[in-house]
Parts: structure tokens; sequence; C-alpha cells
């Protein structure tokens, strides 16, 4: 799996907590490298990136991925009710958000239908999970399509990291959830573990104690084996799901999916690298009111990195995606994509040199060439320099052009289905295009401190628009700009405090000589600020006290008040195999909305988690 | 696909800035410079890794000489590895033998007398023989240097395939009057019967 990540930090998963719960076995079978080399020619990082690690999800309490997302500073998730979210990195945050590129174990999970994520059919066993990578700001050349705003990457733990047995079980009075883990080994050097897990949400309420028809029932299932190690091995996994949604009118909405990845790593003794994989991923969303989709597809992705000369890496690489995506329009009085079913082909070509100018100055040239049906081929050069002026500060300054191609929202939805239209497809809708400029610094002048900022300023062009009634057309424009700055302080062995700080500023208009009576279609609806502050505190006997508050800003349109939540979690490790927690959220606040229009969204109340892990 | 590859050869032509970079990034390949690092351990998880073993050791070894209830169970950090936090933070609050642990870090090479566990990390050979024999004689030595054992070390840490595995020798646990269970010995990476 791709890795921005790199050697100048700590291993991000196994942390002490983790491994005094491992058996002697568990503990000589954990490979002590960082990151492979192919992944490390990517570490000196010329990128705003954070790391969401596995004892930062744990010590969360999160039990969603949305959840265990409001970790990354450099994120803002939305919860719009009980199931979506609006998450987004740089502004342009929406539940039908479009610029981020999410992956889970290479995977790609956003949907061709709106290039956004339904985030209520990601879901994982989150103690598998070995690290979240966000990276806010256009990904390097080196990802995938759709990377504009960020990349959220979620890479789980190998086979080899989870033998033996976990058993969860967690109730509240918003959700509750049960899960089991088994882990073990096969033949000469394999490892293999399965997953089943399940969750039920209770219905969400309105301000004035309304009750909304939405609670829902979630299960998954699956695998994952690994032969080999991390560079030279191979995985195979796969998952299984369904999710039944209750809807208030038209009955509940019923989605279900399963993938097969497969993935082959090679490292050879001259350094040089490459990876394989392939996965096949299939989609089934029923939204009676809406539409019925199913959606196929096949992705083939093949990297190479090499060393041809001593000051370089250099990595290329192709990727070819087929997708078929049949749909029926089910209420075409409200909506209706036309034509209803169609294929997707998209290929990309990718070009990176990492070039070590200096010992310590390193820059990053890198071109991918990305081609979809809709507009052909775009291309995104990006151009990247690091200077580590020394061993623990960082210097770092990135150019690049970034590209969010047309999805199938973008130019076949009307609205409704037949004439008079609010909406008429977007047949000459073009992808949407930003430059992009960003600074940061990042250091860790003592063992106990590090932190991060960096300033970004997103020069949009061919913004989505629409005059009432006519098409989607590329008619706004403007610039984002902002800061992002987080830190980490361990103030003594026990104690961590943790910070973050975005600040975000919007200034989109019309472009010169749009027609007078265009309108943005953009859908954004950001905070100017956000800050979160967490403390995690170890104290005698096993137990933690983790406190986590945060400050969102107000969203203006639709409008939803400025709000701080602060959460607590009490853990015990009652005896090696045993862990309890306790999780109490919105302490200080009997509730708020985070999303959506005064009237008919959705509040989230105080709640209380219990929580018990077996482990063997 | 020609196609496309003549389209994109024509946007080029029309987008000197990508065109530049492309051309620079060729031009690159041709030039020459120093050399990437190579595969690194990852030291601060191999310390941590260690601290969890040290920490796990005593469920698996008994001692001749154990020492009175009440008494904390002291294990001494020799050398100049910063494994002490993290053995201190593992420990908190917790008891190994039905004792408090309480981490120290030797000084000047004068060993804590009643230390059930004396880690010794980075010692030279000629120094590594003399911090083994100053150790208590019945603590459980434990060693992370190559050829540790035939100084005297009961257990000693080595990198094998990139992972933490330890070698044991049960001449050495004899002397100093340990029994190790079948399961310590089963993990082993080698169990040597002498010196």
């Amino acid at each position: 799996v791709q890795s921005l990540f790199g050697a100048a930090t700590a291993h991000p998963s196994l942390e002490l907590h983790d491994l005094a719960t491992l058996s002697l076995d568990q503990l000589s079978n954990i490979v002590v490298t960082t990151v492979s080399r192919h992944e490390q020619s990517l570490g000196s990082a010329a990128a705003s990136i954070y790391v969401i690690t596995a004892n930062d999800i744990r010590r969360s309490g999160a039990t969603t991925l949305p959840e265990a997302l409001r970790l990354a500073p450099n994120l803002v998730v939305a919860r719009a009710d009980v199931n979506q979210y609006a998450i987004s990195a740089g502004g342009f945050n929406n539940t039908l958000a479009n610029r981020m590129l999410v992956m889970i174990d290479g995977r790609i999970v956003y949907s061709p239908l709106y290039s956004g994520v339904f985030w209520e059919v990601q879901d994982l066993m989150l103690q598998d999970v070995e690290r979240i990578e966000v990276i806010s700001g256009p990904g390097s050349a080196l990802w995938s399509p759709n990377a504009v705003n960020g990349v959220i990457n979620v890479i789980t733990r190998r086979a080899d990291d989870t033998q033996g047995t976990l058993a969860d079980i967690g109730i509240g009075n918003r959700s509750r959830q049960a899960a089991a883990r088994y882990g073990g080994r096969f033949g000469e050097d394999g490892y293999y573990r399965v997953y089943g897990k399940t969750q039920h949400f209770n219905q969400g309420k309105q301000a004035d104690g309304t009750a909304v028809d939405d609670a829902s029932e979630r299960s998954q299932g699956g695998f994952r084996l690994d032969w080999g190690d991390a560079d030279n091995g191979t995985t195979v996994q796969g998952d299984l799901y369904t999710n039944t949604i209750d809807q208030p009118v038209g009955g509940a909405r019923d989605l279900a999916g399963g993938n097969l990845i497969a993935r082959r790593n090679r490292l050879y003794d001259d350094g040089a690298s490459w990876r394989l994989e392939t996965y096949y991923d299939h989609v089934e969303r029923s939204q009676p009111g809406l539409i019925w989709e199913n959606l196929d597809t096949l992705n083939l992705d093949f990297q190479y990195g090499l060393a041809p000369l001593a000051a370089h890496r250099v990595l290329w690489g192709a990727s070819y995606s087929h997708s078929r995506d049949w749909l029926v329009n089910l209420a075409p009085a409200v909506l209706a994509f036309v034509p209803a079913s169609r294929n997707l082909d998209n290929y990309h070509i990718l070009l990176q040199d990492e070039w070590q100018l200096r010992p310590r100055l390193a820059l990053t040239l890198g071109v991918k060439g990305e081609h979809n049906d809709y507009t052909g081929m775009e291309w995104l050069p990006t151009a990247r320099l690091a200077w580590n002026f020394t061993p623990d500060h960082l210097l770092w300054a990135a150019l690049s052009r970034a590209v969010r191609a047309p999805s199938r929202i973008d130019r076949e939805v009307y609205v409704p289905g037949t004439p008079p239209y609010l909406l008429a497809g977007g047949s000459s809708f073009q992808s949407e295009v930003a430059e992009v400029y960003q600074l940061g610094y990042r250091a860790q002048p003592t063992p106990r401190l590090s932190y991060s900022a960096s300033v970004y300023y997103y020069s949009n062009d061919r913004l989505r628009s629409l005059v009432p009634g006519g098409p989607f057309i590329n008619q706004f424009e403007g610039d984002v700009k902002g800061l992002e700055a987080w830190g980490s302080y361990q103030a003594t062995p026990h104690w961590r405090l943790d910070a973050g700080w975005l600040e975000l500023r919007e200034n989109l208009h019309p472009a010169p000589g749009s027609p007078p009576d265009v309108e943005e279609a953009i859908l954004s609806n950001d905070p100017r600020r956000q800050i979160t502050l967490r403390s995690m505190m170890d104290i005698s006997g096993g137990y933690e006290l983790d406190i986590m508050a945060r400050y969102v800003g107000e969203l203006p349109n639709p409008q939803v008040p400025a709000y701080s939540a602060v959460d607590a979690r009490l853990g015990w490790l009652a005896s090696r195999h045993l862990r309890l927690s306790l999780l109490l959220q919105n302490l200080f606040d009997p509730s708020h909305p985070e999303w959506g229009a005064e009237g008919t969204r959705e509040e989230f109340p105080r709640s209380i988690f219990l929580e018990a892990e077996w482990r063997s | 696909m020609m196609r496309h590859l003549r389209r994109c050869l024509t946007g080029l032509a029309h987008d000197p800035r990508t065109f530049c970079l492309i051309a620079v990034t060729l031009v690159m390949l041709a030039s020459a410079g120093r050399s990437w690092s190579q595969e690194t351990i990852d030291s601060d998880l191999e310390r941590r890794i260690k601290a969890v073993f040290l920490y796990r050791f005593p469920e698996f070894i008994t001692w001749s000489n154990p020492a009175a209830d009440g008494t904390p169970f002291v294990i001494e950090t020799v050398g100049s590895c910063a494994i002490g936090d993290e053995l201190r933070q593992i420990a908190h609050g917790h008891t190994l033998q039905g004792r408090p642990v309480e981490v120290e870090q030797a000084k000047d090479g004068s060993a804590v007398p009643d230390a059930a566990i004396v880690f010794i990390c980075d010692g030279s050979r000629e120094r590594l023989k003399q911090l083994i024999r100053n150790a208590p004689p019945k603590a459980l030595v434990v060693t992370e240097s190559p050829g540790a054992l035939l100084q005297g070390s009961v257990i000693n840490f080595v990198l094998s395939d990139f992972r933490v595995r330890f070698e044991i020798s049960l001449a050495a646990a004899k002397r100093r009057g340990l029994s190790l269970s079948s399961r310590l010995l089963d993990v082993a990476m080698a169990v040597t019967a002498g010196p």
C-alpha cells in the first residue's frame, strides 16, 4: 500500500500498550524495519501529513471510521445524521464532498456517482487498523485520481500482526456492537485473520425531540492472508458487508457490497521494487425513492521504483480501472441519471523522481496523466522541495496542479428526470482545475515535542456552477487559503497533549463573462476555524484517562451554529487479556447539530458507551 | 491509444509549464549524485519490544532467592540505552511476582545489589564481561550484544530477519540459580547448554 510516511518518524502502529498484550511468540514475530524502502522514498514528505495511529484510535473510543477521522486535525468532520458524514480537507466540505481520495488498503472507496464517499458503508475492524494517513492538499503524483484537496489512506495491519483471538462488545445509549477476530498461521510462512463485526445505531433526533427514522443495522466480515513480508510478499484480502438504514418513507435503504484484493510486493537487492495490485469491488445500493445501483469495478495498478542513479529515486506506474455502473432511476419525478447505466474506463500513468540535491535537500518532481471517459487526458504535475535544515526540522514547499474530473453526477443528472428541468445534466461540464501552493514547516526539537504548520493557497478555476434550469457549467472560480497547524507534547512519560488548529478562507465568485444569473453548485459549507485539544493520561493501575475537546466554527449555508464538544474516555487494562472502557460524548452539551438546515437536521445528544475487549 | 497519446502531446505543447516539468524530470534521470539510504531498523520499535520482553520474562522464570514480599522487584539497566522510560511506562502500576516494579539506571558501573533483572546494553566485549560479573549473582542477566552468552549472559537479544529474537544459555541460568520454563525455551531462537 502506498504510504507517504517515512523513516523520520517512529513506527506509528505498535505502541507499548499494544505490545504489552502480545504473547512472547507474537513479540518475536514483529518486523522492526520502518516502512519499506519503496515507501520511504516518499518519506521526506514535502506535504501536509497527519498520521492517526492505532493507539490514537483506541484511545479516542471511536467505533466507526468517520469518528476515527475526527482525530486528524487537518480534516473537518461533520456528522449529518446517524449514518452520514461530510468529511473534507481544505474546504469544499459537504455530504457530497467530492475532492478527496479515500482508500482502504489500496482500494478506492469513493463512488463514481459523485466522486464522494458513502461513509455509511466504509467500515472495518478498527482494532486491525495500523494507521490512517491523512494528507491535506493535492496528493503527489503517486496517488490515484481525485486527490484534489487531500488523501485519506487507511492501512490495516498485516495478518502476522493480528494473531490470536480478539472479542469486543460494546453497548451505549446510541449504539451497540459486537466484533471478533481470529488470526493464525498456515503453511510455511503464511498468516491469516478472519473477522466479523455487527453494529446497531439507534435513530436520531431533531432539536425539538422529533425522532428521525434512520436507525441502522450493519454487519461486515472479512479476511486477510499474508505471505512473506511487507517488501517481498503477497497479500490477499476481502470483505463482505450489508447495511440496512431505515428511511422515513419508501422503505429501508439496503446497502451491500464486497471486495477482493490481491497484492504482490517485490524488493530487489539493488533497491528496485515493484508492487502489483488488483482488486474487484462490488457495491449494491437500493435507495427507495431515489436509485437502485449495482456497481462493479475491476482495478489494476502497477508501480515500479528504482534508483538508477545514486541521488535519484524514480517511480513510475500505471493503473487501469473498469467500472460497470448499472442503475435504475426509481423516482424520475425527483432525479434521473441519463443514461441510467454506463461503463466507465479510467487509466493513469505516472512518473516521479525524488532527487537528493544535497544531503539535506530533496526535490521531487512528478507528473501524472489521468484519462477519463468524459474529458480525456488530464495532466497533473507537481514539484516539491524538502529541506531538512537540521535533522529535526523540515521546511517544505510544493506547487501542484490538481484536477477534479467529472463524475456521473456532474454530467448525467437531470432534476427532475423529465422537462422542465431545474438541472439539465452537464454534457459540456469540464474538469475543475486548481493551482495549489503550499508551504510548511515541521519539527521535533526534543523527543517530547513535535509540531507542524503549513499554509496553502488554492487558485480554483472552472468550478461547478449552474444557471437555474440549465446544465452544470464551469463558470465559478476563486481562491481558498488556509492554515493548518498541530502539535504533540509528551509532558511526562504518562501524559501526552495534542492540539490542532485550522483556519480557512474561501472567496468564490462567478468567472468574468459568465451569465448574470449563474449560481455556484459547489455545495461547500466550511467553518472558518476549528480547534482540537486532546489529553491522554496513564494512571497507575492500568487506567487511562483521555479527554478530547473540539471547537468548530459556524457553517454559513445552510447555517449551523459554531459548537464545542468535549468527550472523555476512561480505559482500564483489567488484566493482560481484558480491557474495559467507558466513553462519554458531548459531556457539557445536551445536544448540538453539525450539518444541515435548521428544522430538518439532526442533533447529537450526550452519549455513553461501555466497551469490553478481550484478547488471547 | 495513439489518438490519446497524440492529444496529450498536442496538449503539452500548449501547456509550457507541464512540458518543462517533464523535460526537467527526464534531464534529471541523466545526472548523478549521492546514494539513497538503505533499509533501516526502527530502533524505537526495537526498544519498545525489548522493554516488553524484559517485563514479560519473569512470568517464565523462577528465582532461587525470591525477595521478601513488599520489597520492590528491581530491574536495573546498565549502559546508555534509553529503555528505562519504556520499562517504567509498562510497569507503571503493575506488579511482577507480586511485588511493585522499580526501574533503576546503574551509575558508574556500580550494580544495584538487589536487582532481579540486569539489562546491559551497548557494552564493548571487554567491558561486557566485567559488567556481567558485577551483576548480583542471582540476577537474570539480559544483554543485546552478539556473543554475549559466551561472556556469561543468560538471555541475549538478537536481531534476526528484522525481528527481535533471543537466545538462552542454560548453563548461565543454572549458575545463577534460575529455572526457566519450557515455554520460554520454546520461543527462544537458540538454547545453548554451555558454556
